[in-house]
């Protein structure tokens, strides 16, 4: 069984990407990441992987030498957070478009303008649509896990393409919580060794990454990475089965919390679906239905799968890390989408919420719990989407 | 407070959010002085910051019109700025040593190139302090930081006789200086020069760092100790030794000499209209 520890988030993921031992890291330092890569230039110095680190003048960059060398044929990480994640979009795009199985732990940090540091979901969601797979983790144990599943995710046959693992940043990357960590060789047996596909250096089999493709052919490009992110549910849950064994830990698709017959449900992503768990206890003990649906794999998102377990919600109430400005939240877009794939009709809000690492409060959880209540008894929305914990 | 924090600076910023210790404060106050001792108002000069400690500490401080850029794009933000702003109008920025040598490198090879009228000041804390103390650019060789714990080794532009000032000579810069906080009237000196240049100018000026450069180089956040280590490293230009790393005062005084980039632009803009009306 493996070692029972207090850290932090950042540190639980450094100590991950030790016992995955990549063969190649770009770092380039940004708040709250920074730590990520620090400890593991760390890991470097004191010969405790093989990885090759790579320091570089720029995300851009970190990405850029990332895609290099995967295309050479080697298992490659990195690690961001906003602004940085922003300056990399060219490039995720390339990692995505050339299919290479990139890992990127994301500590989930606010966009500028204004300048913020803190944690929220503006990063990730502002790269939804840059091909990557994206998984979130609630707290520092779920984004050991998360990252360790990843690599085998991101390099299965039937997928090949980046993933990103996101947490969320000074709240679960700066806070020190209990965990365990697998013991190194348990993890080493768990990802196996790195495939390479089609590697430049293969100088045989000379391959070109990258080409110009026009009109003719641009599509099945692109249809051809749709397919392989449709492969990716399976995948996931089959490498989730295959972790339990090692680590008796569960994951899925998401996480139902007292859902299965939950005429109320919240949906929430990351640490602030702790915060709501507690709360959601409490009203279960006064009989309120009320359940919770904490997406873990966000791209693909599994639309059916969610609306089934969201079936029994008469009222839905999505809270969202960050917004479409002038449209809702990411999160409750998706939701939407998710309820019409059965024909139910709950009725829904979107509550904006935590922005720039704005703190997410037990009370803010009753406050959308209670107006989920008189919504299920009057049938009114009053705001479909609203702010939570905002000055007027 | 400070005469010239009164008058220049918004109060509630003052004191910084600076650690203690933290020599970013002096490298400010001699920029406040050299726009004093010019007779420069606060509406006669626009700020712009960067990221980092030094963007951060310097970032809404400035009493009249300032910006924050990205990092290392402020630059090209503050190009786009001159040929917007009346000549008159002085544009400072304020900068760390990542932004201006690292990730914003090559936006400031083409202010340089430009000859745009900008004053910047690179603040130097020897690599990227703020985020913990990793090394980075202007890092002397062989100093001990949190991601090059058996000392620096890379490479940079400070090294092998590479020095990131004559990149910017050769690109074009028509002044530029460095100096170390310690420098005084020195350094007050040369950022007057470099505001009165109607071209591009550039000041590095090193500063020292407790929290986290000290800290692992010298093993002590000791700020006496860590003052002394960057001035006994540093030299006025000609007087340098053995030991120096920092040659101090004006590197190339070009100024004045070149078009400048805005006016280049309106110039030539105007001539081609004219000839297009013809
Ligand atoms: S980390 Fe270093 S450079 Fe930054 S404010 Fe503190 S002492 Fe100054």
């Amino acid at each position: 069984m493996g070692k029972k520890l207090a850290v932090t988030g950042n540190q639980a993921v450094a100590e991950a990407m030790r016992q995955i031992n990549p063969d190649v890291c770009a770092a380039y330092p940004i708040t709250p990441s920074t730590e990520v890569m620090q400890r593991f230039a760390s890991f470097v110095a004191d010969g405790k992987v093989d990885t090759e680190l790579v320091t570089v003048e720029s995300e851009h960059s970190a990405m850029s030498a990332c895609i290099g060398a995967a295309a050479a044929g080697g298992r490659v990480m990195t690690a961001t957070s906003s602004q940085g994640l922003a300056l990399m979009w060219e490039m995720l795009h390339i990692a995505s478009g050339m299919r290479f199985p990139i890992v990127m732990p994301l500590v989930n940090r606010a966009l500028s303008a204004p300048i913020n540091i803190h944690g929220d979901h503006s990063d990730g969601m502002g790269s939804r649509d840059c091909g990557w797979i994206q998984l979130f983790s609630e707290n520092g144990q779920e984004a050991y896990d998360n990252l360790i599943q990843a690599i085998r995710i991101a390099e299965h046959d039937d997928v090949r393409l980046p993933a990103m693992v996101c947490m969320d940043g000074f709240i679960i990357s700066h806070s020190i919580e209990s965990m365990e960590y697998l013991p190194d060789d348990v993890v080493r047996n768990f990802i196996g060794e790195f495939r390479p596909k089609n590697p430049l250096l293969d100088i045989e089999n000379p391959v070109t990454y990258g080409p110009l493709v026009l009109p003719d052919f641009f599509m099945e490009f692109k249809r051809q990475q749709h397919e392989a992110m449709l492969n990716v549910k399976d995948v996931v849950l089959d490498v989730a089965r295959e972790f339990e064994k090692i680590s008796g830990r569960g994951y899925g698709l998401f996480e139902a919390y007292r859902l299965d017959d939950a005429e109320l449900a919240l949906v929430i992503l990351n640490s602030a679906a702790g915060t709501a768990k507690d709360v959601i206890d409490e009203y279960r003990e006064k009989g309120i239905k009320v359940g919770l649906l904490k997406p873990r794999l966000f791209r693909p998102f599994p639309y059916k799968e969610v609306a089934e377990a969201l079936s029994s919600a008469r009222v839905i109430g999505v809270l969202d890390r960050a917004d479409s400005l002038g449209g809702f939240g990411p999160m409750y877009m998706e939701i939407s989408s998710a309820m019409t794939t059965n024909g139910a009709k709950p009725l829904m809000i979107n509550k904006i919420y935590g922005l720039g690492g704005r703190d997410f409060m037990p009370e803010h959880v009753v406050q959308v719990i209670d107006e989920l209540k008189e919504i299920a008894e009057t049938g009114n929305i009053r705001l479909q989407k609203d702010f939570l914990g905002v000055r007027e | 407070m400070d005469y010239l924090a009164k008058k220049y600076t918004r109060p509630r910023k003052i004191p910084s959010t600076a650690c203690s210790g933290c020599g970013l404060g002096i490298n400010h106050k001699a920029v406040l002085q050299a726009i004093y001792e010019l007779g420069l108002e606060v509406e006669d000069i626009v700020w712009g910051t960067s990221i980092g400690c030094a963007g951060r500490q310097t970032f809404g401080t400035w009493k009249g019109d300032g910006f924050a850029g990205t990092h290392g794009r402020v630059y090209a933000i503050a190009r786009g700025l001159r040929l917007a702003l009346p000549s008159e109008k002085k544009i400072i920025l304020t900068v760390g040593d990542g932004d201006a040598f690292g990730i914003g490198l090559l936006h400031l090879i083409h202010a340089a190139r430009s000859n745009a009228d900008l004053t910047v000041i690179v603040n130097d804390n020897l690599g990227y302090m703020s985020t913990g103390g990793q090394y980075g650019w202007t890092t002397p060789l062989g100093s001990k930081t949190d991601s090059s714990p058996y000392g620096m080794y890379e490479q940079n532009l400070m090294s092998d006789d590479i020095d990131v000032l004559s990149m910017l000579k050769h690109a074009g810069a028509t002044f530029i200086a460095r100096h170390v906080s310690m420098d005084g009237q020195r350094a007050v000196e040369s950022i007057k020069k470099g505001i009165r240049n109607r071209g591009f100018s550039l000041i590095h000026m090193v500063y020292p760092c407790p929290t986290n450069f000290g800290s692992r180089e010298l093993g002590t956040r000791n700020t006496i100790k860590l003052y002394e280590w960057i001035e006994s490293r540093a030299a006025p230009l000609g007087e340098e030794d053995e030991n120096t790393v920092w040659a101090t005062g004006v590197y190339h005084d070009a100024s004045n000499s070149r078009p400048e980039f805005s006016e280049n632009i309106h110039k030539n803009v105007e001539r081609i209209r004219r000839g297009a009306a013809l």
